[in-house]
């Protein structure tokens, strides 16, 4: 205590010999009482910068002055900042200035403001201006991890006003946890400095004043300036991105759970649904067996439907059962001779075809990345029903191939009965039929699963059809890479 | 089709669905040559009756053995594999008698050295045809060793 009073004896001794020169100086210096705002003294070129003579000084007020208020730091320090100075004629200079509290000669608490020559803050100046424009909030740290300068940006981002980290450690900007580890990063960066993204793809935090964090991304890029080395660290708050970054990832993550439970879904159940099946249908014929003739023709005719029905949810859930193993059972895709395949398929069908009359034409098929014995299924599948849902005119069906890009298209072409366009979505969607059941056989699961299988070899399925004239159902599977 | 041996046909059925117990009982009563059937319900109880402990000291070794895969308890598959490692009862013939075609099943089922593999058949006349066929197969075709 008795340290300061004697330092500050001497300073204002110092001061009365310092007058003159000060008086005789380019220092613009005004001196504010501290409790009016009235201006009390200013230097000589202090006056002449705002065209205002001594004698009216004392109209002066910080307020009219200055853009912005009074505001002290709360350790004592000068406050460096950046504010507008306003002349007598309404002339708005941009000025940087040092305030500082004191107290004069009578006790009485004044206001120091030091406004800084224009020439030597030039460079400041348009550089303050560019920091308070930048979209990004950055921070300026000197060597020793000290807070140097912070913009507007910046202020907003973390909630501290610039006066409250000027001169802290940029630690208090991290969150607790990070604050230790960070002082050896920093020091490590000090000596080897250069320009680079901070964190080396690690997912950065920082905190706020009221203790939220949240995540940023930090680019640093070191300095030389009069102060010393100056590290400028741009930060920019990613909640958002993060946000919708992270909403994505869920969704794919949820997206492929729900499809894989789906498929478990459809397997188990059709496949625990066949056991109580089974005793219906058995039991059911057993009474049959047993009790045929014993009742009356009613009763059989109640067994018929009973068996019936069980017989077509037999069916149902052997299709399911199929449908699923698309995708649970499929096997790896190589390098697939879709020529042979195909021969294949018509020789299976061979019976079909010649009872049917049918003609089926083909090109040369290529090879394609296939599992083989889908992309059997998948002719078997769109030529069964080519050769199904034929009109009175003998079948004709054309199997053609054609290069499309990565790509082959497949088209199986009919002269069958064709659909309306309604229903084109429809018939891709599993147990869709449009036709009464005994009309045509079938659950309805064929093109179903065609569709699955082209898409699971990452293809596409359409069709186009014009009823009574015929359908083309084409569909693209991936070309064997470099042929 | 002169069956090999006069004593009565001992099998064992292995199923824990009684629908299907009383299926396979009924379609046995149809059956030529005298046979008794005994049913235990779960794979513990199988390996008792095979090892002849707990309830089943007395115990006739089976002639053939009807074998559901999933069963509770112990798996079918593991009774499998125990009756197939075990020096007295691996010779016993082991259909496997199941409602799953799942290519996993039966690839395992045969790896681990089931005599055969039979999906239950969902219509009844089929059903009655394995029950026949299996024990016209086993009973007078093959040759199975004395015991």
């Amino acid at each position: 205590m008795a340290v300061a009073r004697a330092y500050e004896f001497e300073a204002q001794r110092w001061c009365r010999h310092l007058g003159p020169v000060v008086e005789s100086s380019a220092a613009q210096i005004y001196v504010f009482d501290a409790l009016t705002g009235r201006c009390l003294y200013a230097t000589p070129a202090a006056c002449v910068a705002i065209d205002t003579p001594l004698e009216a000084l004392s109209e002066l007020n910080y307020d009219n002055l200055f853009s912005e208020p009074f505001r002290p730091s709360q350790n004592g320090m000068p406050v460096i900042m950046a504010l507008e100075r306003v002349s007598r004629d309404g002339r708005r200079d941009r000025v940087s200035v040092c305030l500082m509290e004191s107290v004069a000669d009578e006790s009485i608490p004044v206001h120091l403001v030091w406004v800084r020559p224009a020439a030597a803050d030039q460079h400041d100046d348009e550089f303050r201006q560019l920091l308070e424009s930048a979209p990004d909030a950055i921070v300026i740290i000197a060597a020793d991890g000290h807070v140097h300068l912070v913009n507007r940006k910046a202020e907003e981002m973390f909630g501290y006003t610039r006066h409250e980290l000027l001169g802290q450690a940029v630690e208090r900007l991290m969150p607790e946890r990070y604050r230790t580890m960070h002082v050896g990063h920093r020091a490590a960066y000090t000596a080897q400095p250069h320009t680079r993204p901070m964190g080396g793809g690690m997912e950065l935090y920082a905190v706020r004043k009221d203790g939220g964090e949240f995540p940023v991304e930090i680019s640093l890029s070191p300095m030389q300036s009069r102060h010393g080395m100056l590290v400028t660290s741009v930060i920019r708050d990613i909640t958002d991105r993060k946000r919708a970054q992270d909403m994505l990832t869920k969704q794919a993550q949820e997206l492929a759970r729900s499809n894989a439970e789906l498929e478990q879904f459809a397997y188990v159940a059709s496949h625990d649904l066949q056991e109580p099946l089974r005793m219906i249908t058995s039991y059911v014929q057993l009474l049959a067996k047993r009790y045929r003739g014993k009742l009356d023709e009613e009763a059989d005719e109640f067994i018929h439907y009973a068996v019936d029905g069980a017989n077509r949810m037999q069916t149902l859930i052997e299709d399911l059962l199929s449908y699923s193993r698309v995708s649970r059972l499929g096997q790896d895709m190589v390098a697939t001779d879709a020529d042979s395949v195909l021969d294949d398929v018509l020789r299976d069908l061979n019976v079909t075809i010649s009872e049917a009359q049918a003609e089926v034409t083909h090109d040369a098929l290529p090879r394609v990345r296939a599992d083989a014995s889908q992309l059997r299924q998948l002719f078997q599948n769109l030529l069964s029903n080519a050769l199904k849902f034929r009109s009175d005119k003998a079948p004709a069906i054309q199997v053609t191939a054609q290069r499309k890009g990565s790509e082959w298209q497949f088209c199986v072409s009919d002269n069958g009965i064709g659909i309306e366009p309604q229903y084109h979505e429809r018939i891709f969607v599993i147990f869709q039929r449009l036709h009464a059941p005994g009309r045509y056989s079938g659950t309805g699961i064929g093109l179903a699963i065609c569709k699955r299988i082209v898409e699971r070899h990452g293809g596409k399925l359409w069709m186009t059809s014009e009823p009574g004239v015929g359908t083309t159902f084409s569909f693209t599977l991936p070309a064997v890479e470099g042929e | 089709m002169e069956g090999q041996r006069h004593h009565l046909l001992e099998i064992l059925l292995v199923e824990d669905n009684p629908g299907d117990v009383r299926l396979t009982r009924v379609a046995l009563d149809d059956y030529k040559l005298a046979n008794r059937l005994h049913v235990v319900s779960d794979g513990v109880e199988a390996m008792e009756f095979l090892l002849r402990n707990g309830n089943h000291t007395a115990a006739p070794r089976p002639d053939l053995i009807l074998l559901d895969l999933n069963l509770p308890r112990k798996d079918g598959r593991e009774v499998l594999k125990e009756i197939k490692q075990h020096d007295a009862l691996k010779r016993i013939p082991v259909v496997v008698l199941t409602t799953s075609k799942a290519e996993e099943d039966i690839m395992r089922s045969y790896d681990l050295h089931a005599n055969c593999y039979i999906s239950k058949p969902v219509d009844l006349d089929q059903f009655y045809n394995v029950v026949r066929s299996i024990e016209e197969f086993w009973f007078c075709i093959v040759r199975l060793p004395t015991h």
